[in-house]
């Protein structure tokens, strides 16, 4: 298939086709030189690429597809000799396992409490972050700090802070801002733990959504704002009808990143209550790596995922749809 | 045009002080919070009505980390090999495959950076499953690299984006100056051009540092002895032995292990927000 190609394109290029009438032997060999290098050029950038791409497929495309047939066999990896093909009767089985409603539920509350505070969070840090005030540097470094904790430690972190009898959350509450009535044991009590959670998501993920505000706060041009102030503009005027309508695409690519983070919570909860107390904190990633490694039912538990994955994708789709920013 | 007055301006800058102040202190309060509970004497720390500043600064929290928790350092060293091992694939790799994908035309590139766009957007979990399969049988649990070879699969995308961006955007001159002198385009690769994307290798650094030194559920999974665990995973299973009384040594612990990455984010934080800008601004 390369050989007609390189030969028309030789026509193309050059356009003297005369030549080949002419001197016949010297476009032979124009030509297998040509293709000769050619086939040369594609090796070389293969070889360019071939490592990653092993790697990449030995460790990302070969388990996708292995996942995606796990998903729908039954395997059991301690007792099954090997997955046994079940067709979609895992998927089957998800809308009547009442655990996986719970985690799907509590899920969703994570997600409903978590992603509004992130955006509206973020949005306010970018905005003081992008004040053209000198040594906001030492405040970005401030705010962007969490980034770096790893999330199970920050879960550490927090449950020596929420601790009941010895936790500072508790004795501010009570000793400094005088209100003992609000004392709790933070993640020992159902109504609480979810929204104890949500805190430690939010102090670590927050940074990093304020770094994608940044960037589109950055990308307005400053000559709007030098026309908003000349037409008269409040500063207050200005972000509701400059700022935030140009934020558009920050807010279509905070979405869809927020959205994911909250999803595939995981982390802070497997240190800090491990799903419990009894299931009120059992989140879908929690489930599925239960499933998976607790039960070792390898195929229920990748149907979980895949699930999971589909409600990440789904979501944020639709947030690009709506948000999608205005072609130039 | 209405120029605004000396002292609003002064008035305005003095409220993002403020805000900024208020904000950083806030953020950082677990932090400052955690070091603070490492300075102070076990007595003082479960002590009611309880002190918010050391009365006395001790350093026997992290005496003990040092002298009598054997743990610290296996996981910190762990943390460190695994870190380094997926640095010394990812940099290499995603170069030399940003390179072919940024500059060069050859059949399968579309499919190529479609499988990359298409991985970035699944979520880990669904990996992990035959991830685990695969080195039950090659025997990779348990080791070095067992963490580093799916680290570095995981991180391959985003780099080979980022480098592919960094690639494209240099001017053809150059390439051809090199190629007209007699270069190969292994040597042109290594010496013309990659000398000129140093700021976005920065950039791959620091996010790849970040993603392998907080990463938790694939370390926690692969790795079940406490001679491979790594620092997000070791950490964590220190407090459940200890229950709640151990938190000096934890907090030191905490504080110790949070050292090094915040140093590595401190000095190179600049890639990594520019990083995201350019990436952002151009996805």
């Amino acid at each position: 298939m390369t050989a007609p190609t390189a030969s028309k394109e030789w026509y193309d290029v050059s356009g003297v086709v005369s030549v080949q009438r002419v001197y016949p032997q010297g476009y032979v060999t124009l030509r297998k030189r040509r293709r000769a290098r050619r086939v040369k050029d594609i090796i070389t950038s293969w070889l360019f690429i071939l490592p990653a791409m092993v790697l990449l497929a030995a460790f990302l495309l070969y388990p996708l597809l292995s996942s995606f047939y796990l998903s729908l066999t039954d395997y059991n990896f301690v007792y099954s000799p090997k997955p046994e093909f079940s067709g979609l009767s895992n998927f089957v089985k998800l809308a009547r396992d009442s655990y996986f409603v719970t985690a799907f539920r509590n899920t969703l509350q994570y997600t409903v409490v978590f992603f509004p505070l992130l955006v509206i969070l973020a949005l306010l840090l970018a905005l003081l972050l992008n004040s053209k005030v000198k040594g906001t540097g030492i405040f970005q470094t401030a705010i962007l700090l969490p980034i770096v904790v790893p999330l199970s430690l920050a879960g550490v972190m927090f449950t020596w802070i929420f601790s009941e009898d010895f936790g500072i959350l508790n004795h501010l509450l009570a000793n400094v801002f005088g209100l003992p009535g609000l004392r709790r044991f933070w993640l020992g009590d159902p109504a609480t733990a979810m929204y104890s959670l949500t805190a430690v998501g939010l102090w670590k993920y927050t940074g990093f959504a304020v770094i994608l505000f940044l960037a589109g706060l950055k990308a307005i041009p400053g000559d709007i704002y030098e026309a908003a102030k000349v037409d008269g503009v409040s500063p207050w005027q200005s972000l509701v009808y400059v700022t935030l309508p140009n934020l558009r695409g920050s807010f279509a690519l905070v979405g869809a990143w927020g959205i994911i983070q909250a999803i595939k919570v995981y982390d802070q909860v497997v240190v800090m209550t491990n799903g419990g107390p009894g299931n009120s904190t059992l989140v879908l990633y929690l489930y599925a790596w239960k499933n998976a490694f607790e039960f070792f039912e390898m195929g229920y538990a990748e149907a979980i995922a895949y699930f999971t994955g589909a409600l990440a994708f789904v979501i944020s789709i639709l947030f690009n749809l709506v948000l999608k920013p205005e072609k130039r | 045009m209405k120029l605004r007055r000396p002292r609003a301006i002064v008035i305005q800058k003095a409220a993002v002080i403020i805000l900024g102040i208020f904000a950083s202190l806030i953020i950082l309060s677990p932090i400052i919070w955690i070091i603070l509970t490492s300075l102070k004497d076990v007595n003082e720390i479960y002590r009611v009505p309880m002190t918010i500043w050391p009365e006395k600064v001790v350093s026997t929290n992290y005496l003990t980390v040092i002298r009598g928790l054997p743990e610290f350092p296996i996981y910190f060293f762990n943390t460190l090999k695994v870190t380094m091992g997926t640095l010394a694939i990812v940099l290499p790799l995603s170069a030399a495959a940003g390179y072919a994908l940024g500059r060069r035309e050859f059949p399968g590139k579309f499919l190529i950076n479609s499988f990359l766009f298409f991985v970035l957007a699944i979520p880990y979990l669904i990996f992990l499953v035959p991830i685990y399969i695969i080195e039950d049988t090659l025997r990779l649990l348990d080791t070095n690299l067992g963490l580093i070879l799916p680290y570095a699969a995981l991180n391959l995308p985003l780099g080979i984006f980022i480098m592919q961006t960094a690639y494209r955007e240099i001017p053809s001159e150059l390439e051809d100056a090199a190629y007209i002198d007699g270069a190969n385009a292994f040597q042109t690769w290594a010496r013309v051009l990659t000398p000129l994307v140093v700021t976005s290798l920065a950039a791959v650094t620091i996010f790849t540092f970040v993603a392998v030194w907080e990463e938790y559920m694939f370390a926690r999974t692969l790795m079940i002895e406490t001679s491979a665990q790594t620092l997000a995973v070791g950490l964590p299973t220190l407090k459940v032995e200890a229950k709640s009384w151990a938190y000096g040594t934890l907090s030191a612990a905490l504080t110790l292990s949070l050292i090094p990455i915040g140093v590595v984010f401190i000095v190179l934080r600049k890639y990594f927000v520019e990083g995201v800008l350019r990436g952002s601004i151009k996805g």
